[in-house]
């Protein structure tokens, strides 16, 4: 079969860019980490394309970690890049609140196992049970219970979190 | 030999349901389960809406925008400078030892290109090595560009209540011979005088009619939509030709609604007239508990 970059890219760069998003929490390093897992795809021309690039991205992902971790320097959660036009204050407001909706999910899914987590978002990423199944190196029916597991547990994770604001709220007030 | 007296569906198995990742035959196999089984069907929803509220979460954990960082493509250069190819392995960084020997990707590259409109690059006459260079950096560029901007708010959450249908078999009307014709509902009204049983506050989807084998009024199969996409059928005649479209029924393994009897219709008057009883059943692959608080629903008009 002919590797065809221009599909998968198209198919499957906007999964990959997210799936490295939630391992790396940077926009830009997400970005830049995805052009270098198409560019070894295309050095590579794997037979089985789609779960050749999440596996690659995980492992690049994981290499990044490492190398922050002993930088001991945390990424940059916020870009730097500016943005092309001032911001109108809804806007910012709107960021401010996404940037808040989304340190919560961060946070749910940091409370998952690394097993759950990563099937969790192979899954989202679009990939099928044999495929998550391959790459995770887990039984094919395991993945269905990995995922049910995961998906009950970071929904509960932010649940209670949510919950714990209410009560910050609710403490304010009175 | 198929387990007919299965127990409840397991939750990873109802999750695999929902991610469509069963086979054919278990997909059937849970599906004509979840006709039957309440508690598993609070499941399927419960996990159908857990499984939404995930993507959901995930969606807002994305970058706001993806690929907002693309190179516009270049402009047609006279010759490469030694600069631009400096800028070439600048932007490639320590990407560009992954790319394919020429003689892998001679044709990939102007694949992209030409795709691109950039094809023009690579007709110009330059040393080998400006043109990898080039062809490099034209292929980081392409790789940027051709996947357009666009923010997908993670799966679309599917349509749930859907897949109860098993394969097309509720869209064919059952029984259904041909022998019934189809009609338009004042049709149907005019042939049954007005008075034709249907569930009340669900659109009609289509009407069938059967000539009655007494000659007197034809039976009706008034097919319905219920407001998850199911079809059920109201199914309406004289006592005596009725009888033979419930055996097929019962024999199809459709599930029916107590049988509900109209009041009489005198036809004829004086010595002439005879006493028809009409009746009127709620058909369709739902349980039968459903269908007969339809039919307690059926309004004549």
């Amino acid at each position: 079969m002919a590797f065809d970059l221009e599909g998968l890219y198209r198919t499957t760069y906007d999964s990959v860019v997210r799936f490295l998003y939630r391992k790396v929490w940077d926009a830009d390093r997400a970005e830049d980490l995805a052009q270098e897992v198409f560019m070894r795809a295309l050095a590579h021309q794997p037979e089985k394309p789609r779960s050749w690039v999440f596996a690659v991205a995980a492992n690049i992902a994981r290499d990044e970690a490492r190398a922050a971790f002993r930088r001991r320097k945390h990424l940059v959660l916020i870009s730097h890049e500016p943005s092309a036009a001032p911001a109108a204050n809804d806007d910012v407001e709107e960021a401010m609140d996404h940037a808040e909706q989304e340190a919560e999910v961060k946070r749910a899914l940091a409370m998952l196992t690394p097993r759950d987590r990563e099937v969790l978002l192979l899954w989202d990423a679009g990939l099928s049970y044999p495929e998550i199944a391959e790459q995770t190196q887990l039984a094919l029916g395991a993945v269905g219970t990995t995922l049910a597991r995961a998906r009950q547990r970071v929904v509960e994770a932010h649940d209670s979190m949510e919950g714990q604001r209410a009560e910050h709220r609710a403490n304010a007030r009175s | 030999m198929p387990n007919i007296a299965r127990t409840h569906v397991p939750e990873a198995e109802l999750h695999a349901y929902c991610d469509g990742e069963l086979s054919p035959s278990q997909r059937v196999e849970i599906a004509e389960h979840l006709l039957g089984c309440l508690i598993c069907r609070a499941q399927h929803a419960e996990v159908a809406e857990l499984r939404a509220r995930v993507t959901t979460l995930l969606a807002i954990a994305s970058p706001r925008q993806i690929g907002r960082r693309v190179v516009p493509p270049a402009r047609r250069p006279r010759r490469a400078s030694r600069m631009m190819i400096a800028a070439a392995v600048a932007i490639i960084g320590g990407g560009a030892w992954l790319l394919v020997p020429p003689s892998d990707g001679e044709r990939r590259p102007t694949q992209l290109a030409t795709s691109l409109g950039l094809v023009d690059f690579f007709r110009l006459g330059h040393g080998d090595a400006d043109l990898a260079a080039l062809r490099d950096r034209q292929l980081a560029m392409a790789m940027r560009t051709i996947a357009a901007p666009q923010v997908q708010a993670g799966r679309a959450a599917p349509q749930f209540l859907r897949p109860l249908l098993i394969g097309t078999g509720t869209e064919v009307d059952p029984v259904v011979t041909s022998e019934w014709t189809f009609a338009t509902m004042d049709d149907a009204l005019k042939a049954a005088n007005g008075r034709l049983a249907r569930v009340a506050d669900i659109p009609v989807r289509l009407v069938r009619i059967h000539p009655s084998a007494a000659g007197g009024r034809p039976t009706f199969l008034i097919r319905q939509e219920l407001a998850d996409g199911r079809f059920v059928w109201v199914v309406e005649g004289l006592e005596g030709d009725v009888a033979p479209v419930e055996q097929l029924l019962q024999a199809s393994g459709i599930a029916m609604s107590a049988a509900t009897r109209t009041r009489p219709d005198y036809v004829g008057t004086g010595a002439q007239t005879t006493i028809t009883v009409r009746m009127v059943r709620v058909v369709g692959y739902l349980p039968v508990d459903s269908l007969n608080v339809l039919a307690q629903k059926l309004v004549v008009r």
